[in-house]
């Protein structure tokens, strides 16, 4: 009886003990479904052709505007227009960025070679350093300008980031709305789609070539539909990427997770600065903070209270000569105290 | 009034574009009517919803709440009531009590609204939330576009640079 029981026990105790190992294993292999999914969002966003109405959410304001994007083999560009206020274009290449402004005859041009976010994907960075800052959890569908979609909740690892929940299409794996939520679950801005419908090849050729002209897409969708204005001024918003990257001094406990992805400068009009600003950009794959240093001979700081608008924060302060602005999609409590560790020295 | 035209009464009394007579009618109606209290509760829902951090708008109402029951006459009571069934809350009750009971009425509609806005109101005392910086008495179809703090354009440019790189896909220019 005792051999029994001792027999008994030694095989459950094997068995646990081979349970346990297994499960270790799997928790140590990456999440390889996730980061397909992920991947498949991000390709989506930067492959499919479509056009449809969004509305974009920061508090209570609310915005309304209509996108365009049209990429096959010969280009990819991708044009937002505000359906309210004030009239106002985007269009969006690879390589450039241009804001048309017609009540003020003023076109934008930013040709800054930064790792753009292709709209609707949501994030910048790679799947595997998403789903080291964030839990990915796939939730219940639901449907979305018509579309059926499922849901994908991304919960921060760490407490220092908003939660973000998106509505991905089941179909094609295209972001169709968007929420960063405080950590109450409150809705700080959300991103839409009321409308949506995907382009054939052949709508999508036909537009961009602009011989385009059915019911519901207008002549030249890629071209600005504010050809009348006349004497436009051009200003230049662009920087240059500094390779090699200089470093930015902070405490990095205090912004887990988050990499130095880029670091651009535009040069200063006089012989006084080194620049007239530089751009430090920070990235957990969701989440971008930027940390802007500016010369103090422009006129005062910028906000030197911390101020929140929909999820994004922004903080100013003075060191060394400098007015150093933080800007980041991230919680109020956080830009402050990874903005109170900056360090800056004026090169000599 | 028909209960659809109360419903309309009640929203445009919450986005301030009510005329003072029918203004002045619609508290009662709402502590009377649990149908009124329901839409009240529930258009209040969907802007708590639509904005996190309106404060000013919800504060502005819970005041108006307060001041009507304060400030209605009490001669419109009879001085010898009798009760009558389906009359109003206030039927019945006399001056003194009826004080009291608005005292306490406009007490608690305060306190809801207190804990209700704690939290946004403890937020407040170190960061500035842009969409709330409106003043009161802008009601939300005259609100301006552009939130006070995008009029600096040094800051657009930077919020310009930073958008580039983030969820907003539309310009912080000319908002």
């Amino acid at each position: 009886m005792i051999r029994c029981c001792a027999r008994l026990i030694l095989i459950l105790s094997v068995g646990v003990t081979a349970g346990l190992l297994s499960q270790r294993v799997t928790a140590q292999q990456p999440d390889r479904s996730s980061e397909a999914f992920l991947a498949r969002m991000q390709s989506a966003a930067r492959a499919l052709s479509f056009s449809g109405t969004f509305v974009h959410q920061q508090d209570s304001i609310l915005h309304t505007s209509r996108i365009t994007q049209i990429i096959d083999a010969k280009q990819s560009v991708t044009k937002v227009q505000a359906l309210e206020g004030h009239l106002q274009e985007i269009i969006k290449t690879p390589h450039e960025m241009r804001i048309y402004l017609p009540e003020r005859q003023v076109v934008k041009i930013d040709q800054t070679s930064y790792p753009r976010a292709a709209f609707p994907a949501v994030f910048v960075g790679a799947p595997e350093q998403i789903l080291k800052n964030y839990e990915v959890v796939q939730g219940g569908s639901m449907r979305i300008a018509d579309i059926d979609a499922v849901e994908v909740f991304f919960k921060p690892r760490q407490e220092s980031r908003w939660p973000v929940r998106a509505w991905v299409d089941k179909k094609t794996s295209l972001v169709v709305k968007c929420q960063k939520l405080d950590a109450q679950g409150a809705v700080l801005e959300q991103i839409a789609f009321t409308q949506f419908s995907l382009l054939s090849k052949t709508d999508a050729t036909s537009m961009g070539s602009g011989t385009a002209n059915t019911n519901s897409l207008p002549l030249g969708v890629l071209t600005s539909s504010f050809t009348g204005v006349k004497d436009w001024t051009v200003r230049d918003a662009s920087m240059v990427a500094l390779a090699p990257a200089p470093s930015l001094k902070y405490r990095p406990e205090t912004l887990k997770g988050f990499e130095v992805v880029g670091v651009y400068q535009r040069a200063a009009k006089s012989d006084a600065a080194p620049f007239s600003i530089r751009r430090y950009v920070l990235s957990d794959g969701i989440a971008t903070v930027s940390v802007f240093v500016q010369s103090r001979s422009v006129a005062g700081p910028l906000t030197e209270r911390v101020r929140r608008n929909g999820a994004l924060t922004m903080l100013s302060r003075e060191i060394q000569e400098a007015w150093v602005t933080v800007m980041g999609d991230i919680p109020p409590e956080t830009l402050r105290q990874f903005a109170q560790t900056i360090e800056w020295k004026r090169s000599p | 009034m028909s209960d659809q035209q109360s419903k309309e009464n009640l929203s445009a009394w919450i986005d301030g574009e009510l005329d003072h007579a029918r203004a002045s009618a619609l508290p009662n109606q709402i502590l009377e009517s649990a149908e009124m209290r329901q839409s009240w509760s529930e258009w209040h829902l969907v802007g708590d919803l639509m904005r996190s951090t309106g404060v000013a708008r919800r504060s502005t109402l819970t005041r108006r709440i307060v001041e009507q029951i304060e400030a209605e006459p009490l001669h419109h009571f009879p001085k010898n009531p009798q009760p009558r069934y389906g009359a109003g809350l206030w039927s019945g009750i006399s001056g003194r009590t009826r004080l009291i009971y608005g005292s306490a009425v406009a007490a608690a509609v305060a306190f809801v609204a207190f804990v209700a806005l704690a939290p946004q109101m403890h937020e407040h005392g170190f960061v500035e939330v842009l969409a709330s910086a409106i003043p009161e008495s802008v009601t939300l179809s005259q609100r301006p576009a552009p939130p006070v703090l995008l009029e600096d354009p040094r800051l657009r440019e930077l919020l310009e640079a930073h958008g580039s790189m983030s969820i907003r896909p539309v310009s912080a220019e000319v908002r």
